[in-house]
C-alpha cells in the first residue's frame, strides 16, 4: 500500500483480567486501512473481531501495542490531538435496538453530537443539519422522520439511525461491526450500497467487522479482508484474491462451507472437513498454530503444525497467511520456478 | 395422494390489535410429501414464523385462526389438527410433528440438565423406560456429532450455541415424528457451526425418513437442503416449486428480488439489489396484487386483481400476472454473470 495509512494497528496484545484467571484475547494483531479503502474483518465468535474494532475505535485500549492515527500514536494524544481522533473515528454497533436512546427522538439522537462538537450555532442550524443527514442515509422523507422515537422505525431504519449518529462529526473513519447482520437480506444490501455511496461521495474510510464472507466479499470488493481466528489475523488479502484463492486451511475451509444462494453451486461445492467440530476455549489456546486441532487432514502436519506458531507470510498469491503448509507450498513452487528459469 | 404426510388447505390466521386485525397468514395452501423438505422464505413479518406456529398449534393468544383446516397423515390415518383436544394435540405434537425453535439459548430449560429434559420429554409420551430413553438419546446425540456421555448430563449453560442448537434438534427427533419444523435453524450461528447442522440434519433426514418445513430468510440454506421452496410475501405463498426451478426460473418478481439480494463466494462481484419500499400494512392490505408498490414489471392490472396462486409449469406455482417477466430477467442475469466469470482471473 502505497498510501500513509489512516488508522493502524500495531504488534497489539489484549488481555482481559477475570478474577482469578487472564483470557488473552489478541496476539500481535497488526491490521492497516489507507484512506477512503475499506477493511473487513471476518470471522467466528470468540475470535477478536469486536474487540479489534473496539480498540480501533478507541473504545478499550491495547494491553501492549500501539495504535497509529495518521502515523502518529494514539496513546500519545492529549487535548485537542484526541478530540480530533475521537471525532474522525466513529463505530456503529451491531444492535440498533440496544444502540439507541428509545426517549429520544431522532432529532435529539442526532443533535446532541453537533452541539456538543459545537458544529452548529443554534436549533434551526441543528434541524438543518439532522435533515440533511437522515437524508444521506436514505431516511426520506426527512421530514418524516425527525421527530420519531426509535420504537417507531424498523430495524433497518434505526440502523441507519445509528449510520447517520456515525456521519454527525464528519468522521474520516467509520469502524462498523457487524452492523449489517441482524436485518433482513434485501434490506442487508441496500444499508451496504448506502455504506458504499457515503465512500464515494463522503471520502469515508471503513473498517467492517463482519462473520459473513459473502457480505465482506461483496462489500470489501476494492479492499481488504483480514480472517481472525483465535485472536490472531491467520489471512489478509485483496478480497477477490482471499476469497477466490484462499490460502490458509482454516479460510479454505469456511469458504468450502459456506452455503450459497444456488443450488448447483453450493451442492457441488468441493468440501473440506475439519478434524474437529468444536472451537477450542480462549483460556486453552492449542500450542502452535492455534488451527491444528481443527486443520483438514490433507494439509495439517503433525510435528510442525502443533509446536511452531506460523507468522504471517507471503503466498503465491497477492495475499498474505499464517500457515507452515501454505508457505512451504509458496516457496516449493518457487524453487520449482527458479529452476524452469 | 398417499404419501402426503401434512396437508394445508385455505388456512387463514389473524392477530388482533388495537388498530385492528392483522392478516397474518391469508389463503395458504401446501401438501407436504413424506420425507420431502420445503423451505418456507420471506422477509420478517412475512407471516412464515406464524405459519410454522399454527401447523403445531402453539400461535399465541392474540392469533386465532379463521379459516382452513390443517390434516395430518399416518399409518392410513387422518388427523385433522385444527379440531383435536387437549390429549390429541400433545400426542400429536413432538410425535408426529416436533418443532425446533429458532433460539437455542432460550428453548431450553437451564435449571434442568439435559438428561432431565429429555426423560420428562419421554415419559409425558407414554415411554417409562429410563434406559431405553437413555440409549436412543445418547445414540441421538452421536447422530448429530455431540459427545454423549457429556452432553447428557451437561446443563445447558456448559454447552456452546451450536452445541445447543444440536441438542434442540436431537430433541426433536427423539419420538420419531413424521414432521419436523425449523424456525431459523441455523440464524446466529457461526459459519463452521451452520454447515455441521446442515450436515447433522442431512444425515438425520436420509436415516429417519422425516419431512422438513423449515423457516429461513436465507436462501443460501434453501438452495442446500430444500427439495421444494416456498415464498411468501405479506402473508400469501406468491410462488411455490422445486428448488432448482424456483432459483433459475423464478416466476415471481419477489423472489427475483430476493434472489437478486443474496451474496454468493463464486465468480465476480455480483451487482447486488434490494427490493425498494417496504412490506405493506397487513391491517389494511392494498387491494389487487400485494407486491405491487414495489414491483419493477407492475402494471395497471396489478393494482386492480389479485393474481390468485396458479400452476404454470410442472409442479410451479406463482401468483403474478407477468410471470415471465422475472424468468426472462433471471436468466438475462445469469447470462451476465457467466460472461463475467470468464473475464475475472482468480490469481490477480
Amino acid at each position: 500500500m502505497n498510501a500513509q495509512p489512516i488508522l493502524e494497528m500495531q504488534h497489539v496484545n489484549k488481555v482481559f483480567k477475570a478474577r482469578r484467571s487472564t483470557v488473552q484475547v489478541l496476539f500481535d494483531v497488526s491490521l492497516s486501512v489507507a484512506p477512503n479503502k475499506t477493511l473487513c474483518v471476518v470471522g467466528e465468535s470468540g475470535c477478536g473481531k469486536t474487540t479489534t474494532g473496539k480498540i480501533l475505535a478507541g473504545l478499550a485500549k491495547p494491553t501492549d501495542g500501539t495504535i497509529l492515527f495518521e502515523g502518529r500514536d494514539v496513546s500519545k494524544f492529549t487535548g485537542d490531538d484526541f478530540t480530533t481522533y475521537r471525532k474522525a473515528v466513529q463505530i456503529v454497533h451491531q444492535d440498533p435496538y440496544a444502540s439507541l436512546n428509545p426517549v429520544h427522538t431522532l432529532y435529539r439522537t442526532l443533535s446532541f453530537p453537533l452541539f456538543r462538537h459545537k458544529l452548529v450555532r443554534n436549533r434551526d442550524e441543528a434541524r438543518t443539519r439532522v435533515l440533511e443527514l437522515l437524508k444521506i442515509v436514505d431516511l426520506s422523507p426527512a421530514a418524516d422522520f425527525i421527530d420519531k422515537f426509535p420504537h417507531q422505525l424498523s430495524g433497518g431504519q434505526r440502523q441507519r439511525v445509528s449510520i447517520a449518529r456515525a456521519l454527525t462529526v464528519n468522521p474520516r473513519v467509520i469502524v462498523a461491526d457487524e452492523a449489517v447482520s441482524m436485518v433482513d437480506v434485501s434490506i442487508r444490501i441496500s444499508l451496504l450500497n448506502t455504506l458504499t455511496e457515503l465512500q464515494k461521495h463522503l471520502g469515508v474510510t471503513f473498517v467492517f467487522i463482519t462473520h459473513d464472507l459473502a457480505v465482506a466479499r461483496y462489500f470489501a470488493w476494492e479492499g481488504e479482508i483480514a480472517v481472525m481466528y483465535l485472536g490472531r489475523v491467520i489471512e489478509q488479502g485483496p478480497a477477490p484474491t482471499v476469497t477466490t484463492s484462499p490460502q490458509h486451511p482454516y479460510t479454505r475451509t469456511l469458504i468450502s462451507s459456506l452455503p450459497e444462494p444456488d443450488p448447483e453451486i453450493t451442492r457441488g461445492k468441493e468440501r473440506l472437513e475439519l478434524r474437529s467440530h468444536d472451537i477450542p476455549s480462549l483460556s486453552h489456546i492449542p500450542s502452535g498454530c492455534a488451527f491444528h486441532p481443527r486443520c483438514p487432514a490433507q494439509f495439517y502436519v503433525p510435528g510442525v503444525c502443533d509446536r511452531h506458531s506460523p507468522e504471517l507470510a507471503s503466498t503465491e498469491v497477492s495475499s498474505v497467511a499464517a500457515c507452515h503448509v501454505a508457505a512451504m507450498t509458496s516457496k516449493h513452487d518457487e524453487a520449482i520456478r527458479e529452476k524452469a528459469v | 395422494m398417499t404419501d402426503t404426510v401434512l396437508s394445508v388447505k385455505n388456512l387463514f390466521v389473524e392477530y388482533s390489535s388495537p388498530r385492528g386485525k392483522v392478516k397474518a397468514v391469508r389463503d395458504v395452501s401446501f401438501d407436504l410429501k413424506a420425507g420431502e423438505t420445503m423451505a418456507v422464505i420471506g422477509e420478517s413479518g412475512c407471516g412464515k414464523t406464524t405459519l410454522a406456529l399454527s401447523l403445531v398449534r402453539l400461535l399465541p393468544k392474540a392469533a386465532r385462526v379463521t379459516g382452513g383446516s390443517v390434516q395430518f397423515f399416518r399409518d392410513g390415518k387422518i388427523t385433522d389438527v385444527l379440531a383435536l383436544n387437549m390429549q390429541g394435540l400433545r400426542a400429536y405434537r413432538w410425535q408426529d410433528c416436533a418443532m425446533v425453535f429458532q433460539s437455542a439459548l432460550n428453548a431450553l430449560n437451564p435449571v434442568l440438565k439435559i438428561r432431565s429434559q429429555v426423560q420428562d420429554t419421554a415419559r409425558a409420551h407414554g415411554e417409562h423406560d429410563p434406559r431405553k430413553i437413555e440409549d436412543r438419546a445418547k445414540w441421538l446425540f452421536e447422530q448429530v456429532l455431540l459427545d454423549p456421555e457429556r452432553v447428557y448430563n451437561a446443563y445447558p449453560h456448559e454447552l456452546s450455541g451450536g452445541m445447543r442448537q444440536r441438542v434442540l434438534i436431537a430433541l426433536g427427533v427423539l419420538l420419531n415424528p413424521q414432521v419436523v419444523i425449523l424456525d431459523e435453524p441455523t440464524t446466529a450461528l457461526d459459519v463452521l457451526t451452520q454447515r455441521t447442522i446442515i450436515d447433522v440434519l442431512k444425515r438425520l433426514r436420509a436415516d429417519m425418513g422425516f419431512a422438513i418445513v423449515f423457516i429461513s430468510h436465507d436462501l443460501s440454506m434453501a438452495a442446500e437442503l430444500a427439495h421444494r421452496m416456498v415464498t411468501m410475501y405479506a402473508g400469501q405463498i406468491v410462488e411455490t416449486g422445486p428448488v432448482n426451478t424456483v432459483f433459475y426460473e423464478p416466476m415471481h418478481p419477489y423472489t427475483l428480488g430476493l434472489l437478486k439480494a443474496a451474496p454468493g463466494l463464486t465468480g465476480p462481484r455480483d451487482e447486488l439489489s434490494s427490493i425498494p419500499g417496504s412490506p405493506p400494512d397487513l391491517i389494511r392490505p392494498p387491494t389487487g396484487c400485494k407486491f405491487e408498490p414495489r414491483c419493477p414489471f407492475a402494471q395497471a392490472i396489478c393494482a386492480e386483481q389479485e393474481p390468485p396462486l396458479t400452476l404454470y409449469g410442472a409442479d410451479h406455482a406463482s401468483a403474478c400476472h407477468f410471470h415471465n417477466e422475472p424468468i426472462i430477467a433471471r436468466q438475462a442475469y445469469r447470462d451476465a454473470v457467466k460472461a463475467g466469470l470468464q473475464k475475472v482471473e482468480p490469481n490477480s
